[in-house]
């Protein structure tokens, strides 16, 4: 069997615990918790003809009393950066991110995650910058763990680039 | 970071309320590792941090009230402008 790590990192509240509820779960609660250090879930998953079973490390977010742990990064074999679509500075946040788990961990496969696209009218995130982060070679997917929209899809397709990584 | 090196990793959630500091230290052919009970450690940092960010949320979601209603005394104000304009004209 083969085994994946994959880590959840981002700003504080924007779903990086609720969108890996809803992956290995499907369930969503609209109350706030905070993470504090890490939470590993797992999931077995079928990508083509392959079986994999993806370790979720869910990190707690940067906020303004922690910052992002490098420890927890070893051994990766790719992670989300998770975004809340509905406050702008939490993509600040995930490419600053971005910067620093390469720096630890060397150039992993990743993807960006705009979360909470259940939210239209609150949404700060311009297009453009997205279609920008797109342009220079991101994967970026809008995803609402409410919903369950993108969710499947984005860690399927994390998971299937992890299989490549290993070609 | 090499391999000789004791590794850390602070506040691992092991199930539900359940939270140990792990170190991972290499012993002869394996590797030791040492749990450290953290639950009530993690359940203070938790319950502070939970204050914390919720009070960051509310002061966001505030300064976006405080523009939409900046937003809109300046389109009322805008609007009362127009029409006393309009006014003048039409008592001309």
């Amino acid at each position: 069997m083969i085994k994946k790590k994959i880590c959840m990192v981002g700003a504080f509240a924007v779903g990086k615990t609720s969108l890996v509820q809803r992956f290995v779960k499907s369930i969503f609660s609209e109350k706030y918790l905070t993470t504090v250090g890490v939470k590993i879930d797992k999931k077995t998953l079928d990508v083509g003809t392959q079986t994999v079973d993806l370790m979720l490390w869910d990190l707690q977010g940067e906020d303004e009393f922690q910052s992002l742990q490098v420890s927890y990064l070893r051994g990766s074999s790719g992670f989300f950066l998770v975004a809340d679509g509905t406050r702008e500075w939490t993509l600040d946040k995930a490419v600053s991110l971005s910067e620093k788990v390469e720096e630890v961990a060397g150039k992993l496969p990743f993807m960006l995650l705009i979360n909470k696209a259940d939210l239209p009218e609150s949404w700060e995130i311009d297009e453009n910058r997205l279609s920008e982060l797109t342009n220079s070679g991101w994967s970026v997917v809008k995803t609402s763990a409410k919903t369950g929209e993108g969710v499947e899809e984005a860690f399927t397709s994390l998971a299937s680039k992890t299989l490549e990584d290993m070609k | 970071m090499s391999d000789s090196e004791i590794r850390f990793l602070e506040h691992v959630c092991l199930g539900p309320g359940l939270v140990a500091n792990i170190f991972i230290a290499p012993h002869k052919d394996g590797l030791c590792l040492i749990l450290v009970d953290a639950t009530s450690e993690a359940g203070r940092i938790q319950a502070m941090q939970q204050k914390g960010n919720e009070l960051v949320l509310c002061m966001e979601r505030l300064r976006k009230v405080e523009l939409k209603l900046r937003d809109c005394l300046a389109q009322k104000e805008d609007h009362s402008g127009r029409r006393s304009h309009d006014d003048v004209k039409s008592n001309d």
